[in-house]
């Protein structure tokens, strides 16, 4: 009795073990198959993400291809990264030896967006070529130019709050469309070297678009 | 002889007065020359601004416009 005991729980455990393997074979297996299918997936999204890319930076008309890009950040509620070989929009208008050293200028903030506070203000700065903590405290023979960097990225970095607002879904597309379109038209009359006098008036203009969507942007 | 007394003690004075002068604003330039960073990353982060939110951004926009030629 004890021997058919024990040959009838050898063969149980026998038995048990074969059909465990097969039941975790049969789930690596739906592993694979499931990435296969969130690669092919992942590939055809990549592939539909550098279509939509590539159709806003070719259209046309300047505010026609902001929208473009904030439509698509509204849709994917993800940042829109242009592709490597575009021209940033305030760049666009400058002359070639201007629009290489603007994208040139661009690619270098790139890395500032990821800090904050303090550290952010201090790589604006670095990126502007400023020696100092203060604008009033550079040199006062090369502080125009320095500001005029430095007033590109902080429009850039306004844009910026602007875009995340709209990825959160907490300003429309057409809002923030026209306010990055101010922006845009202030960063390329500051790259094209015009006066504070012409610059002033849109500023003011941009602060009452922007005092709208104020909290918005600010509480993103 | 009073005369030779009150005019030294007037040029000693004034001979004093240059030197202190001198000095004071050679110290004042050294310590210029001192203060003068090589580079940005040579200056405390406690120095910068935070310029978080968006009018701050905006304000800190305006005040670097005046500087524009």
């Amino acid at each position: 009795m004890k021997k058919e005991l024990l040959v009838f729980l050898v063969l149980s455990l026998m038995v048990f073990g074969v059909f465990a393997a097969g039941s975790s074979t049969g789930s690596v297996a739906a592993d694979e198959q499931a990435n296969k299918t969130r690669e092919n997936a992942d590939f055809f999204r990549t592939n539909e993400v550098a279509k939509a890319k590539r159709n806003c930076e070719d259209v046309v008309n300047r505010t026609d291809r902001i929208t473009c890009r904030l439509d698509y950040i509204k849709e994917n509620r993800r940042a829109y990264v242009a592709p490597l070989d575009s021209i940033p929009e305030s760049c666009r208008n400058l002359s070639a030896e201007k629009k290489a050293a603007c994208r040139v200028f661009y690619q270098k903030s790139a890395a500032c967006f990821e800090q904050e506070g303090r550290a952010k203000n201090k790589c604006f700065k670095r990126i502007a070529n400023f020696v100092r903590a203060k604008l009033k405290d550079e040199n006062p023979s090369e502080r125009g130019a320095k500001a005029r960097d430095y007033i590109v990225l902080l429009l850039y970095d306004l844009q910026e709050k602007i875009e995340g607002a709209i990825e959160s879904g907490k300003v429309t597309s057409e809002e923030g469309a026209l306010a990055i379109d101010k922006i845009v038209a202030i960063k390329e009359l500051i790259l094209q070297g015009k006066s504070k006098d012409e610059i002033r008036p849109l500023l003011v203009d941009l602060r009452t678009t922007i005092g709208t969507l104020r909290e918005d942007i600010d509480n993103e | 002889m009073n005369k030779w007394v009150v005019g030294g003690i007037i040029l000693l004075l004034v001979v004093v007065g240059f030197f202190a002068f001198s000095m004071y604003d050679g110290e004042d330039t050294s310590l210029d020359e001192e203060s003068a960073p090589a580079t940005i990353d040579e200056v405390s982060d406690e120095q910068f601004a935070e310029v978080e939110s968006s009018d701050a951004v905006l304000n800190e926009i305006d005040d670097s416009v005046g500087y524009l030629d």
